[in-house]
């Protein structure tokens, strides 16, 4: 099988070993600050930066080719013992800036890119240069191992874009990193010393490393289907097993009957050798299937397994983080981290890097006091940060902890009170831990004056909705004058999860467990239109789930109805199924976000079951859905509501209208749009046709029905394009009929235009 | 020495007219062959014969389970489907082509790749099989607007209609997006 790497440009594949090599680059450089250089450190930033200029020549990136190979030069001087300074290791780790930046270029922009930067780019490998030493001996040597003469790199080579670049197979020769002198010595001549780095890797921690290969996230996605349909599969066929036992035995049932009214004792024979043949067969049968099964779950866990990545590849940039942020500071911070190895899900991984990022930064600038500080308040001046990974109970669970002067719970109850977040008893009463809290509120921050770094009330509550988007939380603990520690914790795997399975109008879905508080048959109180469930000594309003998933309008059955808490409200469902595991799949872009849907999976039976995203009903539950009603403009610009079940074609037309100027609001039905113009004023309804729930023709007949809303201008917008499409929507009410495969920007402004006038001002009414 | 009795045959005089006739036949204006495209299905769906090219009609497959979608099922896209661990999103060529469904089966199931690893399930009513190198015939009957089509087959007595692909995947993508 490939690994659909085939697929892939060569600037792709750059792009992957740059990031490889980045890492390693990064990373090695820290090390190298920290401590005393090491002949296997320089050792692995050498072949890093000579890996990737080999990549890069591959791919004609000339600029990189002069970087790398300046980087490259660098460190084999400092092999040759001339020690990397602080200055060094600052020039060195802007080029892997560089290269780092250079990684998120989109392929059709990089010669642009290198165009703008080629000037700065050169100036950063030149710094090597001036570093270098002005003239040193030419020095072929002659390698016992190799054909071709070796050739010093940084001696003889061409110039490329005003800096060197070695002309012949690259083979640097390599000094023995304690031997100060300039004079060449022959690879080979101390292998324990000076080990040759094009040769395979001895008992090194790279060797320790895991093999790896590279897969696309596509082909591995693929993988996980095949490995689920070859578990579905495996058990139809158990399924099929029994079917035939069933048959088995009702043949041996039927033979028998024949065999009582037979006299022959050879056909007796027969019937009775054929039965115990087929019995054989369908033992046989049940053990391969049996075996199958089991083989099948194990390469479905397996692959699933492959989503797991240890937790150093997502932290690689931190300890980089620490060191500019620190310096930039003026304070001294120690990043300690454990727990590298721990396996946490891809997706999850991916995500994790902006928000420790964010808590690394939070904790260096609010946490870490200066040195002297430090001092004086009896600790030692470097600070330590300390970040661990490890499963507990089946959880990812990250902490960022610091020793720093921790929070002052008296400075959150002074801030909530001047911004008048909560009534004055109420925060007088708050607790510590509750006090906490109000540092994951959007926009709340301690500080008076705000930074570069911090300061603005931007990120905690990102880092909140990080975690909650994974199916986790944040907690936060402090104590003053020792510190800080935020502890996230995470399910493992973004993969599998833990659901019950639920029908609701007439259709499973599953709830990951994670979002249900409780379940049960309960009555609901309280009058038809507002019913209410109490658990736990709490009122909880009594949504049917089907009506909010747009699955039609159902009444509450009288008596005990299957009951589902989640975050205050108790969601009503036709029947409670069973609690499952299931393989999570992301919904198909295609369909955009799907409003209560959170993702899909497959169940046993191999047919597509949808996973429910409970915050997102929560929230329409509470009524803050984007059916709720606009929020209030007194710009004084025409109101428009554009409703389509495209979320495309709505967003397209409502980035359209508020950039000329109008308030917009949409809706994806039209059942939707009527609940909301019955609601509120509108000066114009631009509707598509065909849409789920209520057409678009349906709705307009509703509107010039009624006599409040009879005269709204209405545009239709559709895709259907005949004559008498064009008729039907005319007549049923439209002001103009617009077609979506010859739309224009120009035309359909035009048409907003007469129907409204023009919007006084222009980017009123919300964001583009 | 005789001639050898081949040379004897190629060197004996012409028929008379013979010359007259190859001029003629080879003056003859060439009966230009019917244009053929690729291999196609033929499927049905409601009263309209349809074909589309094999490349686009990717597989064919019975009646999958299709689960609804919350706020987008009803119209052209149906739901989802399940196919060989892939779960697609599946339309409706009848609802967009403006066939009831009182005059559909949806017997079988089409997949539809418009392009690789972007594809759709839709039902159909029959798949009245794969036609190799089909021949393009001229139909004034056409049951659908212009821009649908592009171009016409005959299949026994009935004839096929191709789907243009492009304006297809346009227009599913337009209803579904």
């Amino acid at each position: 099988m490939s690994s659909g790497l085939e697929d892939s440009s060569l600037f792709d594949l750059f792009r992957m070993e740059a990031e490889e090599q980045v890492r390693v680059l990064q990373s090695e450089l820290i090390q190298l600050e920290e401590g005393a250089p090491s002949s296997r450190t320089l050792e692995a930033l050498m072949r890093a930066s000579h890996s990737l200029k080999g990549a890069a020549r591959i791919v004609g990136l000339d600029q990189v080719v002069g970087l790398t190979h300046a980087m490259e030069d660098r460190f084999v001087a400092a092999q040759r013992g001339r020690a990397l300074d602080s200055a060094d290791i600052d020039r060195l780790l802007s080029a892997t800036d560089w290269l780092a930046q250079l990684q998120a270029v989109e392929e059709a922009g990089v010669a642009s890119w290198l165009d703008a930067n080629a000037e700065a780019i050169g100036a950063c490998a030149a710094g090597f240069e001036e570093q270098q030493p002005s003239v040193e001996p030419i020095a072929i040597l002659e390698d016992p191992g190799c054909e071709q003469p070796v050739v010093q790199p940084e001696i003889v080579g061409e110039q490329v874009n005003g800096w060197r670049a070695p002309t012949l197979e690259e083979k640097p020769a390599i000094e023995p990193a304690a031997a100060a002198t300039s004079a060449p010595v022959q690879l080979g001549d101390d292998k324990t010393s000076d080990p040759n780095i094009f040769e395979p890797q001895g008992r090194d921690d790279r060797a320790a490393r895991e093999r790896t290969v590279r897969l696309t996230a596509d082909r591995f996605d693929s993988l996980v289907s095949l490995s689920a349909e070859t578990l579905v599969a495996a058990r139809q066929l158990a399924t099929w097993g029994d079917v035939l036992s069933r048959n088995h035995r009702a043949i041996g049932k039927a033979l028998q009957m024949l065999e009582d009214r037979s006299d022959s004792p050879e056909l007796r024979a027969e019937l009775a050798q054929q039965v115990a043949v087929l019995a054989t067969q369908i033992s046989d049968l049940d053990q391969v299937s049996r075996a199958n099964e089991r083989t099948a779950e194990h390469l479905y866990r397996a692959v699933l397994a492959g989503r797991l990545r240890p937790f150093s590849e997502g932290i690689a940039g931190l300890p980089r983080l620490v060191r500019d942020t620190s310096r930039e500071l003026r304070k001294s911070v120690k990043i300690e981290i454990t727990g590298e190895s721990t396996r946490v899900d891809r997706d999850i991984l991916e995500r994790l890097e902006a928000p420790l990022r964010h808590l690394v930064t939070n904790a260096i600038d609010h946490g870490v006091e200066p040195p002297a500080q430090r001092l004086a308040a009896g600790k030692p001046a470097e600070a330590r940060l300390r970040i661990h990974a490890g499963h507990e109970n089946g959880r990812l669970v990250i902490t960022v902890r610091d020793d720093g002067a921790g929070i002052d719970p008296e400075q959150i109850r002074e801030r909530v009170r001047r911004r008048n977040l909560a009534p004055a008893e109420t925060i007088a009463g708050l607790s510590h831990p509750e006090l906490l809290e109000f540092l994951f509120l959007p926009g709340f921050s301690t500080r008076d004056t705000t930074s570069l770094l911090s300061g603005r009330g931007v990120g905690l509550d990102v880092v909140q909705s990080m975690a909650q988007e994974a199916g986790g939380a944040v907690a936060v603990t402090s104590t003053l004058g020792a510190g800080t520690v935020f502890r996230l914790t995470l399910p493992v795997t973004r993969s599998v999860i833990r659901v019950i399975r639920v029908m609701a109008g007439g259709e499973p879905f599953s709830v990951p467990m994670v979002r249900i508080d409780y379940l049960a048959h309960l009555e609901p109180q309280g009058n038809a239109e507002k019913p209410e469930a109490v658990w736990n000594n709490r009122r909880h309003p009594v949504v049917v789930l089907a009506s909010i998933l747009g699955l039609g309008d159902r009444a509450l059955p009288k008596g005990p109805v299957p009951l589902l808490f989640s975050g205050g409200f108790a969601f009503a469902v036709d029947r409670f199924i069973d609690q499952a595991e299931l393989s999570v799949r992301r919904l198909d872009a295609r369909l955009g976000k799907i409003p209560g849907v959170n993702a899909a999976s497959l169940d046993e039976n191999g047919l597509p079951l949808l996973i429910l995203d409970m915050d997102d009903l929560v929230q329409t539950a509470a009524g803050r859905p984007s059916l709720a009603a606009p929020q209030s403009d007194d710009s004084g610009a025409p109101r428009i509501l554009v409703v389509d079940d495209s979320h495309t074609v709505r967003e397209m037309e409502r980035r359209l209208l508020v950039r000329s100027g109008y308030t917009v609001a949409t809706a994806q039905n039209g059942q939707e749009a009527w609940n909301l113009l019955r609601l509120n004023e509108y000066d114009l309804l631009i509707s598509d046709v065909d849409m789920p729930q209520m057409t678009g023709i349906e709705l307009v007949t509703r509107v010039r029905a009624n006599p409040r809303l009879s005269r709204l201008p209405v545009i239709i917008l559709s895709y259907k394009d005949r004559v008498e499409d064009r008729t039907r929507g005319l007549e049923a009410g439209a002001d103009f009929y617009l077609t979506k495969g010859s739309f224009e920007n120009n035309s359909f402004l035009q048409a907003v235009v007469d129907l409204v006038g023009v919007a006084a001002q222009q980017h009123r009414g919300g964001q583009p | 020495m005789t001639q050898p009795r081949s040379s004897r045959l190629f060197d004996r005089p012409l028929p008379s007219g013979y010359r007259d006739e190859l001029q003629a036949m080879l003056a003859a204006e060439q009966q230009k062959p019917a244009p053929r495209d690729g291999s196609i299905v033929l499927f049905r769906l409601g009263p309209l014969r349809l074909a589309l090219p094999v490349q686009v009609a990717f597989a064919i497959s019975p009646v999958l389970h299709v689960a609804r979608i919350p706020h987008r099922s009803g119209t052209v896209l149906l739901g989802l489907v399940a196919f060989r661990g892939e779960i697609l999103p599946c339309c409706s060529i009848a609802r967009l082509l403006d066939v009831t469904q009182e005059q559909t089966a949806a017997a079988r199931m089409l997949i539809l790749q418009e392009s690789p690893g972007r594809l759709w399930a839709a039902s159909v009513d029959a798949v009245a099989g794969i036609s190799m190198s089909p021949e393009c015939v001229f139909s004034q009957s056409a049951p659908l607007a212009a821009h649908w089509l592009s171009g016409s087959y005959a299949n026994g007595e009935d004839v096929y209609h191709r789907l243009d692909a492009a304006h297809l995947f346009r227009q599913i993508n337009l209803a579904t997006a």
